[in-house]
């Protein structure tokens, strides 16, 4: 392994476990969830192994148990998901020099938390072709994949025993992660306030079903920045998030 | 028919994930959407920390009390974050530190 690899596989292990310590008790309400839903473990393991994205994963296994027409499904994970074309859409100018195979594994564990670090750790300085930082991203994204996998198996087989975890609140930790990767971009007023509309938007919009909220909240907030910053001039364009680029 | 439709909800994710990275190459890309992505990121993270913050029964009134672990922990996070906004792990760090002592004194 060369020396930027390792270098990069190990930032990438550090920024890693937060995620580890915000997914695993989400991972195991899930298997918990599956299991007195009545999925067994082929399925529940299936469930994480293949979709690998909780809150797709918690309505899918409500629908699944309710015996749901499997296009409504696939068509609920699809809108539920929805979010994710667009963290393709960023971050596919920084994997297009990358191999289809290696294209497909950044794609399979691109959830909401590995983007954020992912976009966050791109954002950090220029990368260029010759950059490794890939492999940053699929460190941070198969240290969460494991720990999705074996705290939903934890979750299917001891879920009564631990759903005291629960309450611990540990999730907190994934938030947190988001926060510490949200500041940098709030370096100008555009941002900020990109950012507190979002929010907000998203708070009104709770109600909506399949997670809903989310994807109008973003969508509302990101076409009004651009909309404000084409009748405001030139501003930052580009791959750069507002504000954020580094020397 | 349940392990085929798991297969077809990963079908689906990973469709999603894939697109721009494979079919749809970075050069297909509208020059409008070009110039949106840039504000992704602080929108869809703060569309997820709001409303992980400020739970429905926080806003209904019916929750325990008005300042909530994970409000402690973002607010600190965020005050943190506006003196010292490079320093992830101290941002992170803070609103870890917020949100256990909040937890421990409720």
């Amino acid at each position: 392994m060369s020396r930027a690899r390792g270098v990069e596989v190990r930032r990438g292990l550090v920024a890693a476990l937060p995620l580890v310590v915000g997914s695993a008790p989400f991972g195991l309400l899930c298997g918990g969830m599956a299991r007195q839903s009545g999925l067994g473990l082929t399925e529940t393991l299936a469930l994480s192994g293949l979709v690998n994205a909780g809150s797709a994963q918690l309505i899918g296994i409500g629908m699944l148990s309710a015996g749901t027409a499997w296009p409504l499904v696939v068509a609920t994970v699809l809108v539920v998901n929805a979010r994710h074309l667009f963290y393709s859409a960023d971050l596919s100018p920084r994997f297009a020099h990358l191999p289809t195979r290696w294209r497909a594994a950044l794609a399979f564990g691109m959830t909401d938390a590995v983007y954020a670090v992912a976009a966050g750790r791109y954002r950090q300085r220029g990368t260029g072709r010759s950059d490794r930082a890939h492999w940053y991203v699929v460190t941070v994204s198969a240290t969460v994949y494991a720990t999705w996998l074996t705290s939903t198996l934890a979750g299917w087989v001891w879920g009564e025993s631990l759903h005291h975890l629960d309450g611990l609140g540990l999730e907190f930790a994934v938030v947190a992660t988001y926060i510490g990767l949200v500041v940098p971009c709030f370096t100008s007023p555009r941002p900020l306030v990109t950012g507190l509309l979002a929010g907000a938007l998203a708070l009104a919009l709770r109600p909506l079903p399949y997670q809903g909220g989310l994807l109008v909240a973003t969508l509302l907030a990101v076409t009004a920045a651009t909309f404000g910053q084409s009748r405001t001039g030139p501003g930052p364009r580009g791959r750069t998030a507002p504000g954020t680029a580094r020397p | 028919m349940t392990l085929v439709t798991i297969a077809l909800m990963g079908a689906a994710t990973f469709g999603l994930r894939f697109a721009f990275f494979g079919p749809l190459t970075p050069q297909r890309i509208s020059p409008r959407l070009e110039q949106a992505l840039p504000h992704l990121m602080p929108a869809v993270l703060m569309a997820l920390v709001v409303p992980a913050v400020l739970p429905a029964s926080y806003l209904s009134g019916d929750g325990p009390t008005w300042l909530t672990p994970a409000l402690a922990g973002a607010l600190t996070g965020f005050a943190v974050g506006a003196v010292r906004r490079d320093s992830f792990l101290l941002v992170f760090g803070s609103g870890m530190a917020a949100f256990a002592l909040t937890g421990f004194l409720l």
